[in-house]
C-alpha cells in the first residue's frame, strides 16, 4: 500500500506537464469542431468561393456581373494593391480576384472585349476554374442577347434569369451517406474529439506515468525497495495499482472533457464505441510508456521521445491530416503503427450507422496485439538488465 | 585565448545533447512529418484534375451526348475536364458507392445528377450541367421571339471567344503548404535560443557552478562573452545548414533559387534566436522557469507566424500588423516567402533589417543586464 501510494503522488505531482498537452488537445479539439460544425451533410451545398472583384467601371453591366458573381460565391472585399492580393491569393483568403477594368460596358457595346475583364487567382487552381468558367458563361449570355437585339439593360435582366435555371441535384447512392445522414449529428461533432486523442494520451502519458517509472527504476531506489520488508511481487503490485489508478484519473478527466464539450451528443452508442476504441488506444500508450521509461536513464529524454513518437505517428497515420490527403506510400507504411488502426475505426464511426463492422473489431483486435507486443519487448528488456546486472 | 574559448565552449555544446536535439533533431524530424503528411495534399485539394462521372441515358439526348464528348476530349488545364462512363443506372449507383465517380449525371426529359457529397468536383460538375441547360433555355428563348438570330446566337455562345484575360501576378507555383516549411525554419532558428539560454546561464555565478568557476577566471569578461556567443552561433548556423541541405536536396522542398538570400535569412533568423536565448539566459531566475519562458516565446512566435495554422499571418496582418512587424518568426517565415513569390528584394530586406535591429536590441539589454556584477558569496 505504501508504494502505491507513493507511486500515486508521483503521478499526481507530475501532473501539470501533462496537463499542458490537455490543453492543446482541447483548443485543436474545439478550433477544428468549431470550423467543421456547419458542414451540411444532409443535403447537396454547391462550392462557394471567396471571390474579390474590383469594379473599376461602375456601370450596369460591372454591377450586374458582380450580383451575378455574388449569387454563386462569396464576395470578399479586398484593398487596390496587387502586393496584397498576390498575399490573399497565396494564402487562399481569396480564391480568385475579378478586376473590371474602365470601359468595360462601353466595350461589349461596341463589341470591343479585350482587355476589359482581368482575373487573378492561384496557378492550377480547381476553385477559379470554376469561377472563370461561370463568369465566361455570364458573359457569353449577356453578349448573345445584346447580339440579338436586346438592350444592355434587357441583357442583364435576361442573363440573370436564365442564371436561375439550376439542374436538380439529389444526394444519393452511396450508402455510407444515408447511415451518415441517421447518425451523423452526435457523431460528427465528437469524432474530432477522438481522432486527435492518439497524440494527447501519448505525450501525457510518457511524461507523466514516464517520468514517474524512471524515477523507479532507478538502481538505488530498487535496492533500497529491495531490502525492505516489502516483497517483489508486492512492490510490482503496488506500482501496477497505481498506474491503474492513474489511467482510470485520465479516463474520467477526459469522459468530463468530453460531456462538457458535447453535452448534446455524448450520450450515444457511437460514443461508447469511441471510448472503448480509445481505451484500447490507452493500453497501446501505456505499454510504449513502460517500453521508453526501460529504454531511457534521463528524465529530460521524455519530452524528446514524446514528441518524436507523438508527432511522427499523428502525422504519419492521419490524426492531424485526414488519411484521404495522404500519399499512398505513407498511408501503406502507417499500417505498421497502432495509430494507424485507431484511426481506422475512428473513420469508420464517422459513419456510424448502429453496428461496428468487422473489419473496426479487427482494428481493435490489432491495437491490443500491438499493446501486448510492445509490453512483451519491455518484460525482454528488463529481463536482459537484470541478467546483465547479475554477471557484473 | 578567445580561440582557446572558443573551441572548448564549442565542444562542450556539443556535448549537450538535448539543446543540439532542439536546435536540429526536432526541426529535421517536424520537416519530415510535414513531408510526409503535406506532400500530396496540394495536388490533391488546389490542383485541377479530371472529374470521374457516370452518365446514364434514359432517353437519347444528341445535343448533350456532343457536349459532353466535347469536354470530355477537349484539354482544359493539361486534363479533359470530365471522365466520363456511360453506364446504366445500377452500375452507376454501384460505381458512386465504390467512390469510383463523384457524380451520376442522369439524362432524361430534364438533366439532374446525383452526388454522394457535396464537394468542389461535383460542384464543378453542377456548373457545367447549369451551363448546359441556362444555354439551352436562352437559345430556345431568343429563338422564339427571334428566330432570324439563330445562326448569329449559334456562333456566340459556341464561340471561343473569351471573355476574361488570365493575370499572372507571379510565377511562383503558390503552394500554400511551404508557408509550413517557412516557418518551420522560423522555429529552427529561434530554438537556437536554447544554445544562448545554455550560454547566458553557464556564465551566472549566482545560478550554474559553470558560472562560478567562469567569474574566478582570469579572462577578460567581453572576451569571454564574445567566445562564448560565437560558439553558439557557430552551432546554431552550422544546425541550420544540415536542415537546408536536408530540405532542399533530400526532400526537394522550393525554397526559391536565391540560395545566398535563404542564407542570410537563416544567419539572420539564427542571430535573434542566439540573442533572444541568451536574453532569457540573462535573466535572473531559475533554469526551469528560463526554460519555460523561452518556449513559450519561441513557440508563440512561430504559431504566429503560421507554424500551426498557416493562414494565421493574414488574418493579423488585418487586425493587428504590428505584431507582424516586431515577431522574429513571422519575418524570418516572410522574408522566405517573399524570396519565393516577389521578384524584388525590397519587403526581404526591410525583415532582414528588422531582424539585425531586434537581434542588436536583445544582445543590448542582456549585457546591461549582467556586465558589472560583483558577489559578496557564491
Amino acid at each position: 500500500m505504501q508504494i502505491y501510494k507513493t507511486f500515486l503522488k508521483m503521478l499526481i505531482r507530475n501532473m501539470p506537464s501533462g496537463m499542458l498537452y490537455l490543453g492543446i488537445f482541447i483548443s485543436i479539439a474545439i478550433v477544428v469542431a468549431n470550423n467543421n460544425q456547419n458542414n451540411d451533410i444532409s443535403s447537396f451545398t454547391s462550392s462557394r468561393a471567396d471571390v474579390a472583384v474590383i469594379d473599376n467601371d461602375n456601370t450596369e453591366l460591372s454591377e450586374a456581373l458582380k450580383d451575378y458573381i455574388g449569387s454563386c460565391h462569396n464576395i470578399v472585399n479586398i484593398s487596390d494593391d496587387k502586393e496584397k492580393w498576390t498575399d490573399e491569393l497565396f494564402y487562399r483568403t481569396v480564391d480568385y480576384i475579378l478586376v473590371i477594368n474602365k470601359g468595360f460596358e462601353d466595350g461589349v457595346t461596341g463589341r470591343s472585349y479585350a482587355d476589359k475583364l482581368e482575373s487573378y487567382s492561384a496557378p492550377d487552381s480547381n476553385t477559379s476554374y470554376i469561377v472563370q468558367s461561370q463568369a465566361e458563361s455570364y458573359m457569353q449570355n449577356v453578349c448573345a442577347c445584346l447580339d440579338s437585339g436586346y438592350s444592355m439593360e434587357e441583357s442583364c435582366k435576361k442573363a440573370a434569369d436564365i442564371a436561375q435555371i439550376q439542374v436538380n441535384v439529389t444526394l444519393s447512392g452511396a450508402d455510407k451517406n444515408e447511415d451518415v445522414s441517421d447518425a451523423m449529428p452526435a457523431v460528427n461533432t465528437i469524432s474530432y474529439f477522438f481522432t486527435f486523442f492518439p497524440y494527447v494520451i501519448l505525450c501525457l502519458l510518457i511524461n507523466t506515468l514516464g517520468s514517474t517509472l524512471i524515477v523507479w527504476n532507478k538502481p538505488e531506489l530498487k535496492a533500497r525497495t529491495a531490502v525492505s520488508g516489502t516483497s517483489f511481487a508486492a512492490r510490482n503490485a503496488g506500482i501496477v495499482g497505481a498506474m491503474f489508478t492513474f489511467s482510470c484519473i485520465i479516463i474520467m478527466i477526459f469522459t468530463v472533457v468530453c460531456v462538457v464539450m458535447y453535452k448534446d451528443d455524448f450520450f450515444t452508442k457511437a460514443t461508447l464505441y469511441f471510448g472503448l476504441n480509445a481505451l484500447c488506444y490507452m493500453l497501446v500508450s501505456l505499454s510504449v510508456t513502460f517500453l521508453i521509461a526501460q529504454l531511457s536513464k534521463k528524465l529530460s529524454a521524455l519530452s524528446i521521445w514524446s514528441n518524436i513518437i507523438g508527432l511522427s505517428t499523428s502525422f504519419l497515420c492521419g490524426v492531424f491530416v485526414t488519411r484521404d490527403l495522404l500519399p499512398d506510400k505513407v498511408v501503406a507504411f502507417s499500417k505498421c503503427l497502432p495509430t494507424y488502426w485507431y484511426i481506422n475505426v475512428t473513420e469508420e464511426l464517422k459513419y456510424y450507422n448502429g453496428s461496428l463492422s468487422s473489419n473496426s473489431w479487427i482494428s481493435i483486435g490489432i491495437q491490443l496485439l500491438f499493446a501486448a507486443a510492445i509490453m512483451v519487448i519491455s518484460l525482454v528488456v528488463i529481463k536482459n538488465r537484470q541478467r546483465k546486472q547479475e554477471m557484473a | 585565448m578567445f580561440g582557446h574559448l572558443y573551441k572548448y565552449r564549442l565542444k562542450s555544446l556539443l556535448r549537450m545533447k538535448e539543446d543540439v536535439f532542439w536546435c536540429l533533431g526536432f526541426p529535421i524530424i517536424l520537416c519530415t512529418c510535414f513531408f510526409a503528411a503535406f506532400s500530396g495534399i496540394s495536388d490533391k485539394t488546389n490542383n485541377f484534375h479530371s472529374i470521374p462521372v457516370a452518365v446514364v441515358y434514359e432517353k437519347e439526348n444528341a445535343i448533350f451526348k456532343a457536349t459532353i464528348n466535347a469536354v470530355s476530349k477537349s484539354d482544359t488545364q493539361g486534363e479533359e475536364f470530365l471522365n466520363v462512363t456511360e453506364t446504366d443506372s445500377a452500375s452507376a449507383k454501384a460505381l458512386l458507392n465504390d467512390d469510383k465517380v463523384d457524380a451520376i449525371i442522369y439524362v432524361d426529359d430534364d438533366i439532374s445528377m446525383a452526388v454522394a457529397a457535396s464537394g468542389l468536383n461535383q460542384t464543378a460538375v453542377q456548373s457545367f450541367l447549369n451551363e448546359f441547360e441556362q444555354k439551352s433555355a436562352l437559345i430556345s428563348d431568343i429563338i422564339k421571339e427571334n428566330p432570324d438570330k439563330l445562326v448569329s446566337l449559334i456562333g456566340n455562345i459556341f464561340s471561343s471567344r473569351t471573355y476574361i484575360s488570365e493575370q499572372k501576378l507571379t510565377d511562383s507555383p503558390m503552394d500554400e503548404m511551404s508557408v509550413y516549411y517557412f516557418s518551420l525554419i522560423g522555429m529552427a532558428a529561434l530554438f537556437g535560443g536554447f544554445l544562448g539560454c545554455s550560454v547566458a546561464r553557464q556564465m551566472q555565478p549566482n545560478i550554474t557552478p559553470e558560472g562560478m568557476r567562469k567569474s574566478t577566471a582570469p579572462v577578460k569578461r567581453h572576451t569571454m562573452i564574445a567566445a562564448e556567443f560565437l560558439a553558439a552561433y557557430t552551432l546554431q548556423l552550422i544546425s541550420m545548414a544540415i536542415l537546408l541541405f536536408y530540405m532542399i536536396c533530400v526532400l526537394r522542398i522550393n525554397l526559391g533559387n536565391e540560395a545566398g538570400y535563404v542564407a542570410l535569412t537563416c544567419a539572420a533568423g539564427s542571430l535573434v534566436g542566439i540573442a533572444s536565448g541568451i536574453f532569457v539566459g540573462s535573466l535572473p531566475i531559475k533554469e526551469g522557469m528560463q526554460i519555460a519562458i523561452f518556449l513559450v516565446y519561441s513557440l508563440g512566435s512561430s504559431f504566429l507566424s503560421g507554424l500551426m495554422v498557416h493562414p494565421i499571418k493574414i488574418w493579423i496582418e488585418k487586425s493587428m500588423p504590428i505584431i507582424n512587424r516586431i515577431n522574429p518568426a513571422t519575418l524570418i517565415q516572410d522574408s522566405l516567402y517573399s524570396l519565393v513569390i516577389y521578384n524584388t528584394h525590397e519587403r526581404f530586406f526591410t525583415n532582414i533589417i528588422t531582424l539585425a535591429v531586434i537581434s542588436v536590441i536583445l544582445c543590448t539589454l542582456s549585457y546591461l543586464m549582467t556586465r558589472r556584477k560583483s558577489y559578496a558569496n557564491l
